[in-house]
Parts: C-alpha cells; structure tokens; sequence
C-alpha cells in the first residue's frame, strides 16, 4: 500500500543527506508503488504512482515496472488519466516490443477521439517514442490530422510526422501534399511545425526537393509579411516579429536553394532584405541575421550577397558578446573552401580569438585559422600562433601544438624555414610533440645536407638552454651527434645567427646532458652521439673515452651495453670503427614530407590520408649500435665486421643473438664477466642455435668483448616443439623504469629439410595482460633462416610482478600438408 | 534543467536510447562542464557531436543538447520564451516550483516543444492550452 503523495516523496527524498539514504528511500518507496500496481483496490492511486516514478526515474533510478501501468491509464477514459499516463510513456519507455505494441492500439483510439487535446496528447506521445512499426501503423491516421480543423491539432500532427518519416523514410512521398498545404497555413504555430516537416522531408530525398521548390515563392512571401507587418504583441520578441518562424523559413530556404540556381535566385531578394534591415542590437535580431548568412552561404547567391554575408560575420566578429563571436567563428569556417579573401580581411581578429580567455571561443578560432592558412601567410600565421604558445594555458598547449605543427609541415615555403619553425615548436611545447613526428623531421634533416649544419646549430644553441624540453635534447643529441662535422665545419647560411661551434663545445653540451637526471632516458642517444664525435674528431677521444669508461658500469642495461661496445671498438678495433661510425643513411623519406614545396601540395594531401598507415623507422634506435647498424645497412657491414676472424661466417645467423642481447638483466652481465661463466654461456649458445657455428660465436664475442657477449636467450629449450619446428620464448623489460612493460622475442627455429610455410602464430595472455603483437619477420621458415618475431606484453597495475602465460594458436604448411596446433605455455622468462 | 549543485530538477530526451546509468553520466559530464565556466564565456560547449547551448536564471541552469545544424542564438533565446511561460504560469518561478510541481511544468513543456521541435512560441498560447489540460486535472471529464 503506498499513499504516500509526491509532494511528500520529494520532501523525504530532499531530507536525504546521502545518496546511500537516498538510494534506500527510493528503493522502499519503489517497492510499495509495485505492491500498490498490483492491487486492483488501489486503481485510483495509479496515477500518482506514476507521477512518483517519474520523479524516481529523474533521479536516475529504475522504473521498468511501471510501463504497463502507463498504458493501462492511457486506455482510461478520464483525461487526467490519459495525460499523466502518456507523460509517462515519454518519460519511462524503452524499447519494449510488447509494451509498444499495446500503446498502438490505445493511441489509434485516442487519434480519432472527439476532444482535441486527447487527440494531442497522442500525437505527442507518438512524437516522442514511435518505434519504425508503430510509425506504419499510425501513418494513415497523422496524415489525415494534419488537414484537421484545429490549428492545434494541425501543428502537432506536422511534427509528428517528421518523426514518423524519420523512422521510416519511405513514407516520405505520402506526406508530401499535406506538408504542402500546411505551408500556406496562416497560424504561426502551425507554419513552424510545417517548415520543420518541410525541411526532414527535403534533406535526403531529392525528388522531394524538386517537388518543394515551388513553395519558394510562398514561403518569400511569408518572411515578407513578418518583416513588414505591424508589430502583434503575441509573436513578437524584441520588435521581431516571430523570429522563431522567421529562422524555420529561413533553414527550409537553405535546404531548398542548395545547388539549384533558379530557387535561390528566387530568394535572393527577401535574403538581401533580412540580412540588411535586421536590426542587431539584440539576441533575437542576431539569431535571424545568423540564419539568412548561413543560407547565403549555402545556397547558389550572387557575389554580392556573399560579401554582405561575410560582412555580418565580421561584425559579429567584432562584437563584444562572446555567444554571437562563437557563431562567427564557426560559420567562417563554412566560407573558408569558398572564399578565402573576404576572411582573410579579417585574420587579425581571428588570431585575437585564439587568444581569448573562453575555451569555447579559442578552438573554435583555431580550427578556423586552421583552414585559414594557406602558403602565402603561413610564415606570419605560424610566428602569432608560436608567440602565443608560449603563453597560453597548459591544456590547450597540447592541442595548439599539434595544429602548429601539421601546418608547418604542410605549407612550409622552404627546408630551412621548416627547421626553424619545428625546433622553435620543440622549445615551446617539446612535451606535446609526438615521437614520430620528431623522427620524421630528423629524417627531413638526413635527407638535406646542404642543412646539416645549420640545423645542427641551431639545434645547439636551443639545447644549450637549462631548461630545454626532453624531446629538444632528444633531437639535438642525435642531430649534433650525427652532423658535428657539418656543424663546425659547413658555412653558415643565409640569416643564420653566426654561431662558432668547435667539438669540444658539442662533447661538453653533451656531459652536461648526462649530468642532468631529467635526461636520464637520453643517456644511451648521448653514447652513440658522443662516439660519432670522436670518430669524427680523434682529437676529443681524451675527453669522450674516460666518459665512456664511466658508463660502463653504470646501472642502466642500455647506456652500458653502449658505453662498453664503443669504448671496446675504439680500443680493439681501429680500423673498423671509422666505417661503423659512417653517418646514418638518410632514411626514406615518407611520401608527405617528400615534397615540401606548395607545388606538389596536391600528392601531399593525398598522401596525407595514407600517414596513419605508415610507420616510419625509429631513428632512435637506428643507431643502437654497431651490430644493428649493420642490418640496416645490409649485409656488407656485417661481413666488414666479421672478417677479420672468420671469412666465412654466415651472413644471417649472427643477427639474431645479437638482436636478443638487451635480453639481459644487469646482473646477468656482472656474472658474465667472469670467464668460466662466458665459456659456458658460449656452449649453450652454440647449442641454441644450430644455425651459428662455435667458431664464429666466438669471434664475434671476443670481438665485442667479454661483458657484452650475446647472452643467449634465458631460456635455452623451445617454449615448444612439434616436428620440425621449434619456438624459443625471451622476455625482457625494454623499459627498466616500466616493470609493468615485457618485451618478449619469439624465435620460431625449423630443423627439418623442408620449408615450414604460412606459418602464423595468434597469442592470448591472461585477463590481467594485454598484448599486442608486431609483424613476424616472415611467414616462411626455411632450416636456415629462424623466424624473429616481437610481442609487447603490458600487465594491469598491481600485476606487473606476475609471470606471463601465453596460449598460442598455430598453424603452418609442411610438405604440402596444413597443420593447426593450440598450446599453452605456463612461464615465459 | 539542473540546479546549482548539478542536481537534475527535470529533464526530457528526445529519441535517444540511454540506459539510466548512462543518462545520469551524461547529465554529470555536461553540469559539470558548464557550472565550471564563468559567467562572460559563451553559452555553448561542445560536447561528443552536440552542441551544448545552456544559460543561467538565479541557481537553476537550462541546459539542451542540439545535434547538427541548430541555430544556437534562436535556440537561447527559446530557453528564454519556456523560462518565461513558466513564470507567467507560476509567477515568480523558482527551482521548488519545478520541482513540486513536475507533472505541470512537463505539460508546459509538451506544448512549447514535441519530438525535439519547437512546436510552439506565442506564451499566451502555451498558457492557455497548458492550463485548460492542468484544470481538468481537479474535476475531470475534458478540457473544452
């Protein structure tokens, strides 16, 4: 039983101070308005136990339960009953196929009821929640009330209509003659309904369109009568007559006269009258002259209404009101593609805009100037949009960044311009700058060595300062490294600021690199950097040799591993750290960054599209070292290296060790030390990998040098084995400061004559896990080329500790037969 | 329509598929969003792919979310038009008003907008439809 009033439940539920009490109020109350539904003695609490659940439902509580009750009461007689029953049907249903299908039944009774606003309340109801069948099933009846004898039924059939032709839009046709006439209705409430209908109906149907062109006429002569009619006290809202109507005609123009030049000469006078005599000083006049330039713009209109469009939009521009500057902004960026010199007279206020204090306001002005900048102003664009950055708040940095530096890279006018602008970005926001985008512009600077130099300067200069972002320092480590030749020696360039660079100065900007903690990550670059130097100047080996010795006993795995590899190749091996040390090939450039002249802008932007696909190689971790290096500069480098001992060593083979060596943990590279252990690290070495014969193991470690031998991987037997085919499983942490990050190398090895081929390998870690899998180095696995593949395994928060198990699907083809194996492998070390 | 403190006071979707929990995220996002900013900015956040037009009366914000091409200025000063009725109606409306009387301002509401259209402007209309359904309420048989 519950009586409770709605007056009383708001004031119990008002009294709640927590929303566990709240919860528990609701949850009674909801309890007791069940037991009362299904009480058939209760029959007249019924309406106030939905007007309850309504409120219950406000705040956001389940009300499923009271559905049925809502149609019940719609089938009474009773009007209070009918209106509280349809409000809660707008309010509480769902898609429910059952409850739906009775509402149809209820409400085609209440459609041909004698009292109008029954009729209403159903229309209403039908707007709001019709489902596309119960749209077929009432078609036939809101046609016919939309030429009913009551305006308020008329404007209300109209809208529901639209929602009826919304869910099924093949009724569209049969709505057509109806809508028609409502346009020459001549009650306002009705006349907007009808424009909306209208305006559904033409969007996505252009044989509807065609048919409603001919209300053009009609409708100019409507907007007429509003302009020049006397003031009437009911429609008018600060001495516009209607506005409300006047934006409906005015939207329904726009849909009408969009790419059909008779219509919108048609309109073009009324247009012109609108957008010059609207007075505004106030929202309303605002709201109509807003509309009428939308509809210019959209439609076929003469130059000289656009200029008068694009006019209003600079005085709104200039207003004060933040509300009417936002509907500038964003109807600008409409007229951007069509006429970009009536904006760019406006450019100065627009920058203004991206400075401004609204968030709002400020992306919607970026986006603008976004499509603003062309080749011509993008020098002075970009040099506001940098000064800015380096004050404006830190949330929007980000963003602005990013926009800065898709622009530079699309409309640089020349190489060197786009350095300036990239490294200027760097300082400003390195933080926000992507990855790749810095390896991208590295590889710009590769590819153009006229620049060397001048970038490696001026890159200097920039990381010079104490407070240089980490991603600058990035860049300049690998660019100063690379080029210190170019630096110190190339001339400077046009409008270069004179810079005297010696290497000495280059070798101490790099101490004072290694010297600082927040570059920590930047070590192991800061080694290969400082290596190149002393190739490039054997002068500096007395300051960048101790430096080395330093790091080899550091405990970062990477900068040892370096530091230990290049001392070992400038101690052991002078004649060969010259070729090892070369400068990196430049590597290929990506289509988009290929041209950078506005000639070729048209391929760029094609290619633009392509960019996401494209994954560029990470230059940082070109020059990991020696051994890397020479994979990716072929084979010829390996064979350079390995010759000296052994003439004949396979080219391949050696590879994959020493791909696996950051498998190691640092103490695993302590106990490596000790010879015995090398020795027998080599016997299972040789064991592991068939493929690799024990004399040129050992050449290739005791040309490294003992500490940084290629530690086999942890795990000497496969992870698995079925015939022929073996996999060997490695993890490693990539990131010592990332324990929750495991790299793990898989090694798919065959011992048998034939080749294993299609082979592909699907693995699922446990819940706590997420994996994501790189491409296999290839799907075919002869006997004497193992397979490598990489999987990155990342563990949720608070599993980072937990071993990684792996459920491998496989399949491949051997001899001509398809072979599909499942497996689980408990432990992967 | 929210208050202040981001409660919802009344609210109204229209075609829309949201389970309660994730209507009552929404609300929470958008309040929060526009209680935040100040009173100078503009009326409009944009939020996923709608624009979210709001303005302020005393410790009751009105807030709707438009998709597409809605005239933002014509759909403020509509928030204005319902704000009035509703004055008119209760003289001197205030958030008890709203929230006593939930079934009335709906029906209000019914009248002015239907489907997500506006449906009708002209206050003395919406009054006087709006109160011929709320009388019948008390004595019964239909509103003439």
């Amino acid at each position: 039983m519950s009586t409770l009033r709605l007056r009383d439940l708001i004031r119990k539920v008002r009294e709640c101070k927590t929303a566990a009490e709240e919860r528990a109020v609701i949850a009674r109350e909801s309890s007791a308005i069940r037991e009362s539904f299904r009480n058939p003695d209760e029959a007249r609490f019924v309406p106030r136990n939905v007007a309850k659940l309504m409120f219950v439902h406000m705040l956001g509580h389940a009300t499923h339960f009271g559905q049925m009750e809502c149609v019940r009461l719609t089938a009474r007689n009773g009007f209070p009953e009918k209106r509280i029953g349809y409000l809660g049907l707008m309010l509480l249903l769902d898609e429910d196929q059952e409850v739906t299908m009775l509402v149809t039944n209820s409400v085609k009774n209440d459609l041909s009821h004698k009292n109008h606003y029954v009729v209403g309340l159903g229309l209403c109801m039908l707007g709001s929640i019709c489902s596309a069948e119960m749209a077929r099933d009432v078609a036939g009846e809101v046609e016919q009330l939309m030429g009913h004898g009551n305006s308020y039924v008329r404007k209300k059939a109209a809208l529901t209509a639209t929602r009826v032709i919304k869910k099924v839009p093949e009724l569209t046709e049969g709505f057509v003659p109806a809508a028609e006439k409502l346009l020459s209705d001549r009650h306002h409430g009705v006349l907007l309904a009808a424009c909306t209908l209208a305006t559904e109906m033409c969007e996505d149907d252009d044989d509807v369109r065609q048919r409603m062109r001919a209300q053009v006429p009609q409708l100019c002569k409507v907007l007429k009568s509003l302009i020049y009619a006397g003031k009437s006290v009911e429609h008018d809202i600060a001495g516009h007559a209607d506005p409300f109507l006047q934006v409906a005609i005015l939207r329904l123009l726009r849909v009408l006269g969009r790419g059909d030049a008779d219509a919108s000469d048609a309109m073009s006078d009324i247009l012109a009258q609108i957008a010059s005599n609207t007075d505004g000083a106030k929202n309303a006049g605002n709201a109509i002259l807003y509309e009428a330039v939308e509809t210019i713009i959209a439609i076929e209109a003469v130059g000289g209404l656009r200029v008068l469009a694009v006019n209003i939009l600079g005085r709104f521009l200039q207003n004060k009101d933040n509300n009417i500057r936002y509907v500038a902004l964003n109807t600008l960026a409409k007229v951007v593609e069509v006429d970009m010199q009536a904006i760019q007279r406006h450019r100065a206020i627009i920058v203004n805009c991206v400075k401004d204090a609204d968030i709002t306001i400020r992306r919607s002005a970026l986006q603008l100037v976004y499509g603003l900048v062309n080749a011509k102003n993008v020098t002075t664009l970009s040099h506001e949009l940098l000064e800015y950055l380096e004050v404006c708040d830190e949330e929007f940095k980000c963003e602005l960044a990013k926009k800065i530096s898709s622009l530079a890279l699309k409309f640089s006018p020349s190489k060197q311009w786009y350095i300036d602008t990239f490294i200027a970005l760097l300082i400003r926001a390195g933080q926000y700058i992507d990855e790749l985008e810095c390896n991208d512009f590295m590889g710009l600077v590769a590819r153009t060595p006229q620049l060397h130099g001048y970038a490696a300067r001026s890159l200097y200069r920039a990381a010079c300062d104490d407070y240089a972002p980490v991603r600058l320092c990035a860049v300049a480590v690998w660019v100063c490294g690379e080029y210190s030749d170019a630096m110190v020696h190339a001339p400077s360039v046009e409008d270069e600021v004179l810079t005297k660079v010696k290497h000495n100065d280059v070798t101490k900007l790099m101490i004072a690199i290694l010297s600082e903690e927040k570059y920590l990550m930047l070590r192991p670059l800061v080694m290969t950097a400082l290596a190149k130097i002393a190739v490039r100047e054997p002068s500096e080996q007395a300051v960048i040799i101790p430096v080395l010795a330093k790091y080899e006993t550091t405990l970062e795995l990477e900068t040892q591993k370096r530091a230990h590899e290049y001392k070992s190749m400038f101690e052991k091996m002078p004649d060969l750290r010259d070729m090892l040390f070369e400068h990196m090939p430049p590597p290929e450039a990506p289509k988009f960054v290929a041209a950078d002249t506005m000639e070729t802008l048209a391929q760029k932007k094609a290619a633009d599209a392509a960019r996401p696909a494209r994954s560029f190689g990470d230059l940082l971790n070109f020059d990991e070292g020696d051994s890397s290096q020479a994979q990716t500069s072929g084979a010829d480098l390996l064979n350079d290296l390995l010759s000296p001992s052994s003439a004949d060593a396979p080219t391949s083979a050696p590879v994959t060790p020493a791909k696996q060596m950051p498998t190691t943990d640092p103490f695993a590279n302590m106990d490596a030390a000790h010879p015995a252990a090398v020795a027998g690290l080599m016997d299972l070495m040789s064991d592991d990998v068939p493929v690799v014969s024990s004399s040129s193991t050992g050449s290739l470690i005791d040309a490294l040098g003992a500490p940084t031998a290629p530690t086999p991987p942890t795990a000497p037997q496969p992870a698995y084995a079925k015939g022929s085919l073996s996999i060997f499983l490695s993890a490693s942490k990539p990131n010592q400061l990332d324990q929750s990050k495991t790299l793990v190398s898989a090694r798919y090895v065959n011992a048998g004559p034939a080749d294993i081929e299609n082979f592909s390998l699907h693995a699922a870690v446990p819940k706590t896990m997420t994996l994501s899998m790189q491409a296999a180095s290839g799907s075919t696995i002869s006997s004497s080329a193992p397979v490598t593949q990489n999987m990155l395994v990342s563990a949720a928060a608070g599993h980072e500790g937990k071993p990684i198990a792996l459920r491998l699907k496989l399949s491949w083809v051997e001899n001509g037969q398809v072979m599909n194996e499942m497996a689980t492998i408990s432990r992967v070390d | 329509m929210v208050n202040k403190q981001g409660q919802t006071r009344l609210a109204q979707y229209f075609d829309s598929n949201l389970t309660a929990d994730e209507r009552r995220q929404l609300e929470g996002t958008i309040v929060r969003r526009c209680i935040a900013r100040g009173a100078d900015e503009c009326a409009f956040v944009e939020h996923r792919e709608y624009t979210v037009i709001y303005r302020r009366y005393a410790s009751l914000y009105f807030v709707v979310g438009c998709e597409g091409e809605e005239n933002e200025l014509a759909m403020l000063e509509f928030v204005h038009g319902v704000v009035e009725t509703l004055d008119r109606h209760f003289g001197n409306v205030c958030e008890l008003d709203i929230m006593m009387h939930l079934d009335k301002v709906y029906c209000m509401l019914e009248e002015m907008v239907m489907c997500g259209n506006v449906v009708e402007t002209n206050k003395q209309i919406v009054i006087a439809e709006a109160s011929k359904a709320i009388d019948v309420q008390r004595d019964g048989g239909f509103p003439k």
